[in-house]
């Protein structure tokens, strides 16, 4: 008898649990409209701070919508997206950098955005943004985004490290062979010349990419259906890179391990006299190192990339999930977040600089010491192939120059290699 | 006609295995099934086309071989390592000492810390510059260069890497040794004493025996989960340098995820999984003609 | 017959211990320098964990990063969350596996040894492809969102490890004690719930364990299933620490360490019954 009892216990509180929780997370049958606001930087201070702005803002102007907070994590943005988009359940405003545009349009988990412009007025709506920055946004005929940010890359250099160099600091190096040539003079005492990306991220083709440009060299042939990686400017520019660290030594030691954030740590550590970064860098040199004098004593200028002057931008925008239950609701979240008065202020909270022409243009940036030089690389930015194959190639293209650096092969036969690898991504017999 | 099946035996084995056996199905072979299509569909969906193209392709892929490479000799070592560890402690941890209780919780701790957590560590452990590995070497070797590479040295990645699986694997491999030893009578090995037999004799022909069944269970369980370990790798090198340490499980997930190539992943999985399978047939076996 | 222990044998019992403690005094050093490494992060001010040169002993203790862990950020939601789902899942997957054992070792029925392989097989499933498949089951049952969802998940994939393990510990159970109850008339179910399950018990522990851990410290399913703060586990809370822009270590690495205490508790609770349960499991089975 008593046993039974037990067992009634125990399958009761089974039973239990699963429908506590289950009523627990019924939604209550409200009348304002859900939008799930997906970004992983909803972690991040001062990023933070923007969104939750925008969200009180939006919501009080808007009683009937309520934007809710839904928090990816960056090193799997599109795995989440991609495991809920398979489930039609996914996140109605998802946060993502130009290159995952082409792959998630072709799966068919973007909301195709044009019927929304139409009604904004079209051709004329979409003039307030940079015409460069928007052809990431369009895919096959359709346009699945408004660019919401532009990361244009920088030199950033320590003028003090330069002093002490005997280096002019307000003469920041050019060309490639300037930069060895600095970055030889400022590895002294225990400090580096320069900071490279060397671990598996995105943060290093968009490092590597202005010595690569620069050369003259382009991953693909025109029509973007063959590699063009066998050309001599492409072994000049995979060598650059890779030689910094094998051959001139200017690079810290563990650089397949180093990160974007470990190199803005040995920045604001002073460990390094130099980085190429983006603008938010010295945001966060002053957050990793409050002792470190960033406004005082760090600098930046144009990438020192060669023959040809290019820097790399990387876009960041929002996009609407095809599968959302309310696109006019969706929509007007979508449009308030790229509105003026909003980018602006996203800005002003965490340095990021906006896609929008009247934001760019605007005396703020003007006058920013970091942000005017920033912006005055937007329009020598160039991006990688928009091909949904970018992936693969860009993953080959790390392991490239991680063979590089580690001297597993040489940079003749690493190059090689990414060149048949490429090929075969791109299906190419 | 089979002896011993009655028809209790039949009906109510089944009512038995039933509920695990319907999550199972419900849960994980609905999966499987639509992986196995989704492999011999062509790259993008659509529908009811079949093409063995991406096995094809897997065959040609140096990459993926590499990787098989890769796994194999992680498992083993992992295998290995957790092995020899834990027989050792096991034994050790088997007298009667003083401070039992303490030494067993403190060697469990490795097996409570996620793997993420633990890749994430080591990997800044072992950095050249923000490492905290190489200045305690310092300490004790003085002439120990200050910036020593692990994780960018193409020869000792792979080796941190499994050191960093040894060190987060073998508290369970040393648990259920340890259970195994501590169900061997005590009497066998006293009898053996009084018979004159040294200790490795004893060792060889009284605990070996009595572990055997246990050793080859967390033999053959580490193996199925090891080649399955994906974020601790992900997490200490991201395969790298180049693809010195790239494993099946962590090729999977990025060619799933980020190369948003579904249907190439799946025929990889399938790849991995039929592997693992014959892996583990003479272990299927034998545990089935067992009772 | 009088038996005495000679010198010798005292002699090779003090070589013993010497050996033993030696061997687990350098195991401790080697299981816990990385966590002696974290918690010298955990008591370190942002700023110091990243400074360089590298200090073990911190210049500035602080308790800042295990106070800020239930402030700033949720933790205490974290660990209810994670306890809960992580004791459900060791509860449900050890019955029902035991349930299963139990069938594959008293019942010799037809196409035992394929569900046996087929129990294992499963745990050769890529978790990466079973994912979205899977969210689409409980996208459509409303499950999203939700502990059970993720309880359900960690079950069945636990399900083979303790349907092998408790075969192998109901194998070494004579069969006539189950002969006994079938005599006095009992039916198979009462059997397994009033004979069988009291002995094995101890047989069941290690399933207990390993299922807790697998469950507390997934990251994976956690990700794509839950996607708002108050259903986040413990090891879903740490791994956002590590952001695009910034890598907060110090509530990194303290919540790490707390987060292993329940595990710990839960083993020194166990240990009387988990260690006796799988000596009887493993080695007859």
């Amino acid at each position: 008898m008593a046993r039974n009892i037990r067992r009634w216990i125990i399958g009761t509180l089974i039973i239990g649990f699963t429908v506590v929780f289950l009523v627990g997370t019924a939604a209550a049958a409200g009348e304002k409209v859900k939008i799930r606001f997906q970004t992983w930087h909803w972690g991040e201070k001062p990023v933070l701070f923007a969104l939750e702005e925008f969200q009180k803002e939006f919501n009080t102007a808007n009683p009937g919508i309520e934007v809710l907070r839904d928090e990816s994590r960056y090193a799997d943005k599109e795995t989440v997206f991609i495991a809920q988009s398979q489930a039609k359940a996914a996140a109605d405003i998802a946060h993502f950098q130009h290159r995952a545009i082409p792959l998630l349009a072709e799966r068919g988990y973007l909301l195709d955005l044009t019927p929304f412009i139409e009604k904004e007025g079209g051709q004329k709506f979409l003039a307030q943004w940079d015409q460069n920055a928007m052809e990431t946004c369009k895919y096959k005929g359709k346009i699945y985004c408004l660019n919401d940010y532009v990361n244009p890359l920088a030199l950033l250099y320590n003028t003090q490290h330069f002093k002490e160099a005997g280096l002019d600091p307000n003469k920041p190096p050019t060309t490639p062979a300037e930069l060895v040539d600095y970055a030889k003079k400022l590895t002294r005492n225990g400090r580096y010349g320069i900071g490279l990306i060397g671990s598996r991220q995105e943060g290093l083709f968009m490092r590597f990419n202005p010595f690569f440009w620069g050369a003259g060299a382009e991953y693909l042939t025109p029509d973007n259906k063959r590699s063009a990686l066998d050309t001599p400017e492409a072994l000049e520019g995979f060598r650059y890179y890779v030689e910094l660290f094998t051959k001139h030594k200017v690079v810290p030691p563990g650089v397949i391990e180093q990160g974007a954030q470990e190199v803005r740590t040995q920045i604001a550590h002073e460990k390094v006299s130099m980085e190429i970064g983006v603008i938010q860098a010295p945001l966060i040199y002053a957050a990793i190192n409050p002792n470190f004098k960033v406004n005082e004593v760090m600098a930046a200028a144009a990438v020192p990339s060669g023959k040809k002057r290019v820097s790399t931008v990387e876009y960041g925008m929002r996009v609407i999930s095809a599968y959302t239950k309310n696109p006019e609701e969706a929509w007007k979240v979508y449009k308030s977040w790229v509105s003026k008065d909003v980018q602006l202020r996203n800005f002003k909270i965490y340095g990021v600089m906006s896609a929008r022409l009247d934001v760019k243009s605007s005396p703020e940036i003007a006058n920013h010491k970091f942000a005017k030089i920033f912006a005055a690389q937007a329009p020598y930015g160039k991006i990688e192939p928009l091909i949904p194959e970018w992936p693969k190639i860009g993953d080959a293209t790390i392991t490239a120059v991680q063979e590089g650096f580690s001297g597993t092969k040489t940079p003749e036969q690493a190059l090689k290699d990414l060149h048949t690898a490429t090929n075969r991504a791109l299906g190419v017999k | 006609m089979h002896s011993g099946r009655t028809w209790h035996d039949r009906h109510f084995g089944y009512l038995f295995v039933l509920p695990a056996t319907l999550m199972l199905v419900a849960v994980l072979v609905f999966p499987a099934f639509i992986t196995l299509k989704a492999s011999v569909t062509p790259e993008g969906g659509g529908g009811w086309h079949f093409t063995l193209t991406h096995y094809v392709n897997a065959f040609r892929d140096p990459v993926l071989a590499q990787a098989f490479k890769n796994t194999f000799s992680f498992v083993a070592w992992s295998m290995a390592g957790h092995f020899a560890l834990g027989l050792a402690l096991a034994l050790a941890l088997n007298q009667a000492l003083p401070g039992q209780t303490f030494f067993r919780l403190i060697a469990l701790v490795p097996w409570t810390i996620p793997d993420v957590v633990a890749g994430i560590i080591f990997r800044w452990v072992l950095n050249p510059i923000h490492g905290a590995l190489n200045p305690l070497i310092q300490m004790v070797i003085p002439s120990f260069p200050a910036e020593f590479q692990w994780l960018s040295s193409p020869t000792l990645a792979f080796p941190s890497v499994i050191f960093a699986n040894i060190w987060r694997g073998y508290p369970l491999v040393m648990v259920m040794l340890l259970a195994g030893l501590m169900a061997i009578p005590r009497h066998l090995y006293e009898a053996a004493a009084v018979d004159g037999a040294g200790k490795l004799r004893q060792f060889w022909h009284i605990t070996l025996p009595g572990l055997s069944t246990i050793i080859l269970i967390a033999l053959a369980l580490d193996m199925v989960w090891e080649f399955r370990r994906f974020a601790l790798v992900v997490a200490m090198t991201g395969g790298g340098p180049g693809t010195l340490t790239e494993v099946l499980s962590t090729l999977v997930y990025k060619t799933y995820f980020q190369f948003f190539t579904f249907e190439y992943a799946s025929a990889m999985a399938i790849m991995m999984s039929v592997v693992l399978f014959i892996l583990s047939l003479p272990y299927i076996i034998l545990v089935g003609r067992k009772q | 017959m009088k038996f005495s222990l000679g010198s010798s044998v005292r002699n090779e019992r003090r070589t013993d211990a010497i050996v033993s403690y030696g061997l687990l005094i350098l195991s401790v050093i080697f299981a816990l320098f990385p966590i002696a490494w974290m918690l010298s992060t955990s008591l370190k001010s942002e700023a110091e964990a990243l400074s360089l040169p590298i200090r073990w002993i911190p210049k500035q203790f602080t308790l800042q990063a295990y106070g800020d862990m239930w402030t700033l950020k949720p933790f205490a939601t974290y660990f209810w969350n994670s306890i809960v789902v992580s004791g459900v899942t060791a509860i449900l997957s050890t019955v029902v596996g035991a349930l299963a054992g139990y069938g594959f070792s008293r019942f010799q029925f037809r196409g035992r040894t394929s569900l046996l392989a087929f129990f294992l097989a499963t745990q050769m499933i890529s978790g990466v492809l079973v994912i979205g498949p899977y969210f689409q089951i409980l996208a459509a049952l409303d499950l999203y969102n939700t502990l059970t969802g993720l309880i359900i998940a960690y079950v069945t994939i636990c399900l083979p490890f303790a349907a092998w393990m408790s075969k192998g510990y109901f194998d070494s159970i004579p069969k006539e004690m189950d002969e006994a109850g079938l005599v006095d008339g009992a039916s198979r179910l009462q059997i397994f719930v009033r004979i069988i399950c009291p002995i094995a018990v101890p047989g069941t522990v290690s399933t207990l364990l390993f299922a807790f851990l697998l469950a507390w410290q997934d990251l994976l399913w956690a990700l794509c299933l839950v996607s708002i703060d108050e259903r986040r586990t413990v090891t879903l809370g740490v791994a956002f620490l590590v952001g695009e822009f910034v890598i907060q270590w110090p509530m990194l690495t303290a919540a790490s360490l707390i987060g292993s205490l329940p595990t710990i508790l839960l083993y020194l609770f166990l240990q009387r019954y988990y260690v006796e349960g799988l000596a009887g499991g493993a080695v007859k089975g």
